[in-house]
């Protein structure tokens, strides 16, 4: 029985990892404040609590108003904490570098990052206290998302059924609701349901991407078009030509213009139709027999010149067509080999060394 | 594709890695540098990396040296014999994501759904990502 506990346990905890992950893609920071959003419960709860109580009953108001601040002096325990375990550190350490980029001391950082807990839960309390519509988001705030709270209701579920004990009405609703539903608020009296999408597609990071088609569509017909996360035009999935991929404005949409055509139709294509000139010759790839690098002198795409370095696969794949890989380097290397070489920073001497690559 | 890993799952409990690794013949390379998709591996007399010979054993399940979110790109280290591993921080001044000792009669195996088996034969080695130059300097990914 235990067995079977921890392997349930095991499997939901996979795929409560799975189902995390599938909605987290924010910034680092944005996912330390999801885990805030937790502990903001008997916070917000106590908050609203306040506003009856003082009427009724000021001396439970005074306690209850004790009883606030100290559960905001916890949090900012609980903060500390957590900045100085390992999750913080990972989520300080961008913080830290550009500290030290803008010729931060030791000292001066460990100062910045020491308020970083009394700031945010300063940051949280005026939200909370003093914007209505931040109330109101409050109230909103799903509490039984359907994109990630399936876990619990499964694990429970299956618990009961393994066990031997009776199923649960209430929790069957939940799961009910949550398997018909996407984003959904229940609230008291009212409830705002949507619709799940038609259509979901995403990439191996959890990210919305689809090469042919919208990445998010409706029953409605309403629908997105994604390239690894980015909200792109839907032209720009079938391929865009390299006039079309100069003439965009947003340099984060340019470049998955370019990746997008290149999959589609190879870099090579790409290369002639955009008239980027070779830089150097072609060489065979050290260690890698049937391979060719080259270098192309890249512009229009990012705002500074780049060069692309190309590696033309030697075999020919059943559909007529080379694998082709394109990766960006400096626009001041010139030589092929040199340019592998810069990609992970050694010597074009030692890349030459190159015995095999896969 | 006829990977190690696959076959030691196959195998379940009574695996034996070294039987394994011998029935299916998986190219070694020893002191040279080789490639898998994203990341290399380099004899550490070759880089300026400060290296020091990690003591961390690589357990029988591996160490995923780039751990891809839906294991389409994971590339997982296998050891057949005592191997060491430890992990570094990318950082594209410095791209090294590991370092790797392979004492004498021990290979280590780098497994990838896609890219196959890569031995790595005894000695010190650095394993690296690429980095490539888009807006800033970044790291890239299979």
């Amino acid at each position: 029985m235990l067995l079977v506990a921890v392997r349930l346990r095991d499997a939901v905890l996979s795929f409560h990892r799975w189902s995390v992950m599938m909605t987290e893609r924010d910034t680092k920071l944005g996912r330390l404040s999801e885990k805030l959003s937790a502990q903001l419960e008997p916070l917000w709860t106590a908050s609203l609590n306040l506003r009856e109580i003082e009427k009724e009953n000021p001396m439970e108001y005074l306690s209850m108003k004790e009883l606030k601040s100290k559960l905001w002096k916890d949090l900012e325990v609980k903060l500390t904490v957590t900045l100085s375990g390992p999750f913080g550190q990972m989520v300080t350490a961008d913080l830290r570098k550009q500290l030290a980029a803008a010729n931060y001391t030791e000292k001066q950082i460990e100062a910045v990052l020491a308020l970083l807990p009394s700031r945010i839960v300063e940051n949280m309390k005026n939200d909370l206290e003093t914007s209505s519509y931040s109330q109101i988001k409050e109230q909103l705030r799903c509490q039984l998302n359907s994109w990630s709270e399936p876990y619990w209701l499964t694990l429970y579920k299956h618990a009961l059924k393994i066990s031997g004990l009776e199923d649960s009405e209430r929790l069957n609703a939940l799961a009910e609701a949550v398997q018909a539903n996407s984003w959904w608020w229940p609230m008291e009296g009212i409830a705002v349901l949507t619709e799940r999408p038609v259509r979901l597609m995403l990439d191996d990071d959890g990210q919305l991407h689809a090469e042919d088609g919208p990445a998010v569509a409706y029953r409605d017909g309403y629908c997105g078009y994604y390239w690894h996360g980015i909200n792109v035009p839907a032209s720009l999935i079938d391929g865009w030509s390299a006039q079309q991929i100069m003439q965009e404005r947003n340099s984060e949409i340019r470049r998955c213009a370019v990746e997008a055509v290149a999959g589609r139709h190879g870099w090579q294509y790409l290369v002639s139709d955009a008239g980027w000139p070779q830089v150097g010759k072609t060489v065979d790839d050290p260690g890698n027999p049937g391979q060719t690098l080259s270098l192309y002198r890249m512009e229009g795409v990012y705002p500074e010149p780049v060069n692309l370095l190309l590696m033309v696969n030697g075999t020919v794949e059943r559909d007529g067509t080379r694998r082709e890989f394109g990766e960006t380097v400096p626009a001041s290397i010139s030589d092929p080999v040199a340019a592998a070489a810069w990609q992970i920073k050694v010597s074009p001497e030692v890349y030459r060394l190159s015995a095999r690559r896969t | 594709m006829n990977l190690l890993s696959n076959q030691l799952q196959a195998a379940g409990e009574s695996a034996d890695i070294a039987d394994i690794f011998a029935q299916l013949e998986v190219p070694t390379i020893t002191g040279l540098p080789q490639h898998q998709g994203d990341i290399s591996v380099i004899p550490a007399s070759m880089v300026d990396d400060g290296y020091s010979r990690p003591t961390a054993p690589v357990p029988a399940v591996g160490v995923a040296v780039v751990q891809g979110e839906a294991t389409s790109n994971t590339h997982l280290l296998l050891a057949v014999g005592p191997v060491f591993y430890l992990a570094r921080e990318f950082d594209v001044e410095l791209p090294t994501i590991g370092y790797l000792f392979v004492p004498e009669g021990s290979t280590a195996v780098l497994d990838h759904p896609e890219h196959g088996n890569s031995g790595i034969g005894a000695g010190e080695y650095v394993i690296r990502a690429k980095r490539t130059q888009a807006e800033a300097l970044e790291r890239v990914y299979d």
